[in-house]
């Protein structure tokens, strides 16, 4: 069975289920309307709402299950480079369907209570982050990370919004050192896990807004994978690409996490846009040059 | 400390030789390996400049040996492929240039995206037509073998991770794949400092070696030079940090005409060609020994 087919098979397991369901809920409220950053408030504040009321939605959360099962796809390719390594391109096949069912293993494992890891880790995470750089070298690679997402949503074409989410992995890295050798390690497979993610939010016109949650999702599992190795358990990619997994579950499956996610993104790309704002005054100047 | 690690394992190198193949590393040897052997040996100057530079801290003959079949496939690749790589920069290069030099997003953003590299391809297919947009860029002159030594020197952990992505772009099966690869190996191959300076172009320049990724992996012959883009990206960031260090300002356009330069200087020259691959096998090969030895545990106390 081919990779590709591994990963629909993923894919597919969650899409018969939701997507549906999701049109029949937005349809009406969101057709036409998918259009830069109103469509993007208009989405977000509706799950706002939700989050207001502490509301479950359950739609979202299966969306959020569906993502963190399209990240685990990024071992298919692991499988496939320890089976090359111990039989050629025979070992190659066997590997990537080895690493597809690894997979499946560990999609049984992501959380099935609703918001099962719910808080669990964001006063750690909090502190994580403040101890590893310095808050003012921070704003400026966190700023363009948010504003790569906000590229990716927009993006007119699956390969550049993919080329932009890919370009995050090494700013994770920069921004949280500590976990920077994990990252080096697994990153083949954290691209993947993360671009499979992308390509599924940006399937829908009623998901893809929540692309602009990923940088969220990227850095949290960053200081994941920097918290397990100052605990002693150094992060493989297959440890990796299930931290990106449940991040994924954590932060896309819950209106409050994603509406704080959007919340911080809309903030970061605003100032990143500020921050360019001399530059852009100098291409203005260039363009009436030209 | 992830620094001198890094450089451990490079002195490492020669005696854990042979002791993984990466993910199609092997494909990618043996599609070179003893091809054209002994046939450049006088022609590339980089066998000289190998053995020089790890002479006495590289000891393992079987690592040199290596180290000159690798040039020498990779010599024979672009000896090959010369010719249309050199076709593929004269289009590339002001495609790239346009893509970098226009705004992310709205309906120039969906032309860009979408048709110039449409219109790239036929190019290339038909070898039809010089790209009209050619004569819009001015290729600098002022700089002229300034690159000459890049392929020497100790690489950081994130050049090697840049170069590490590059070739999975370069062999992967996927598309979108291939650019979501390109576009990590892009931030990776900007320096700390770059960073600092080129942060507001970051974004085109992704999308720049989005687009000419996608140029070059459309023909298989082409395809491995996708491995030369981290050494494009690296010199157009050098290029437009001397820009700035000389006052000058650093704007989307000069951004997209150095690409633009670059992009053709390394695509039409051979030597130049085979000296961005060549590096990036070495990288790949390093930064694949580093993902696959088990990590060291934390000092505790």
């Amino acid at each position: 069975m081919s990779r590709a087919m591994l990963e629909y098979e993923l894919e597919s397991e969650m899409e018969g289920e939701w997507e549906g369901e999701w049109e029949g809920e937005w349809e009406g409220e969101w057709e036409g309307e998918w259009e830069g950053e109103y469509e993007a408030e208009e989405f977000f504040g509706r799950l706002a709402s939700l989050a207001r009321r502490a509301a479950q939605n359950p739609m979202l959360r299966r969306v959020g299950l569906a993502a963190a099962r399209t990240a685990l796809g990024g071992l298919g390719s692991l499988g496939s480079a320890v089976g090359r390594q111990l039989g050629g391109a025979q070992g190659a096949d066997w590997g990537r369907r080895l690493g597809g069912a690894a997979g499946r293993y560990l999609t049984a494992r992501l959380p099935q209570a609703e918001y099962e890891f719910e808080g669990e880790y964001e006063g750690e995470y909090e502190w994580e982050f403040e101890e590893e750089l310095n808050p003012i070298r921070r704003v400026y690679p966190d700023a363009l990370m948010e504003h790569l997402g906000h590229a990716a949503t927009e993006a007119e074409s699956e390969a550049e919004a993919e080329a932009f989410i890919g370009a995050m992995i090494p700013m994770a890295a920069r921004l949280i050192p500590r976990a920077a050798p994990a990252i080096m390690r697994s990153a083949p497979q954290l691209i993947r896990g993360l671009a499979g993610v992308t390509r599924l939010l940006r399937r829908s016109p009623a998901t893809r807004q929540l692309v602009r949650t990923l940088p969220q999702v990227v850095r949290r599992t960053a200081a994941s994978l920097a918290r397990q190795t100052a605990q002693g358990r150094p992060a493989t990619p297959q440890t990796a690409v299930r931290t990106l997994a449940r991040q994924t579950a954590r932060v896309v499956g819950s209106p409050q996490q994603a509406v704080q996610a959007y919340r911080r993104s809309r903030a970061l790309d605003q100032r990143h846009h500020q921050s360019v704002g001399p530059a852009a005054a100098a291409v203005r100047r260039g363009a009436v040059a030209m | 400390m992830a620094t001198r690690n890094y450089e451990e394992e490079f002195e490492l190198e020669g005696e854990l030789e042979g002791e993984f193949e990466f993910e199609g590393e092997g494909e990618f040897e043996s599609e070179f390996e003893g091809e054209f052997e002994g046939e450049f040996e006088s022609e590339f100057e980089m066998e000289g400049e190998f053995e020089g530079e790890y002479e006495g801290e590289y000891e393992s003959e079987e690592f040199l040996r290596r180290l000159r079949g690798i040039a020498r496939g990779v010599g024979g690749f672009v000896r090959r492929a010369a010719p249309i790589l050199r076709q593929v920069a004269r289009v590339a290069a002001p495609v790239v240039g346009r893509v970098v030099g226009t705004a992310l997003g709205g309906p120039a953003g969906a032309m860009i995206g979408g048709r110039l590299g449409s219109l790239a391809q036929r190019a290339l297919s038909e070898s039809e037509f010089e790209f009209e947009a050619e004569g819009e860029f001015e290729y600098e002159g002022e700089f002229e073998g300034e690159f000459e030594m890049e392929s020497e020197g100790p690489m950081t952990q994130q050049e090697a991770m840049a170069e590490l992505m590059a070739s999975v772009a370069a062999r992967t099966q996927s598309e979108a794949e291939a650019e979501a690869m390109i576009g990590a190996a892009t931030s990776a191959s900007l320096s700390r400092v770059d960073r600092a300076s080129l942060r507001r172009m970051l974004p085109h320049l992704v999308r720049g070696t989005a687009v000419l990724t996608r140029i070059l992996r459309r023909r298989r012959i082409t395809r491995p030079a996708v491995r030369a883009v981290p050494t494009i990206v690296r010199r157009t960031a050098t290029s437009l940090a001397r820009r700035a260090a000389a006052g000058q300002p650093v704007t989307r356009r000069a951004a997209a005409r150095t690409m633009a330069t670059q992009t053709r200087r390394v695509l039409s020259s051979p030597r130049t060609c085979a000296a961005a691959i060549q590096r990036n096998v070495r990288a790949t090969r390093t930064a694949a020994r580093a993902t696959t030895r088990r990590p060291a545990p934390p000092v505790r106390g």
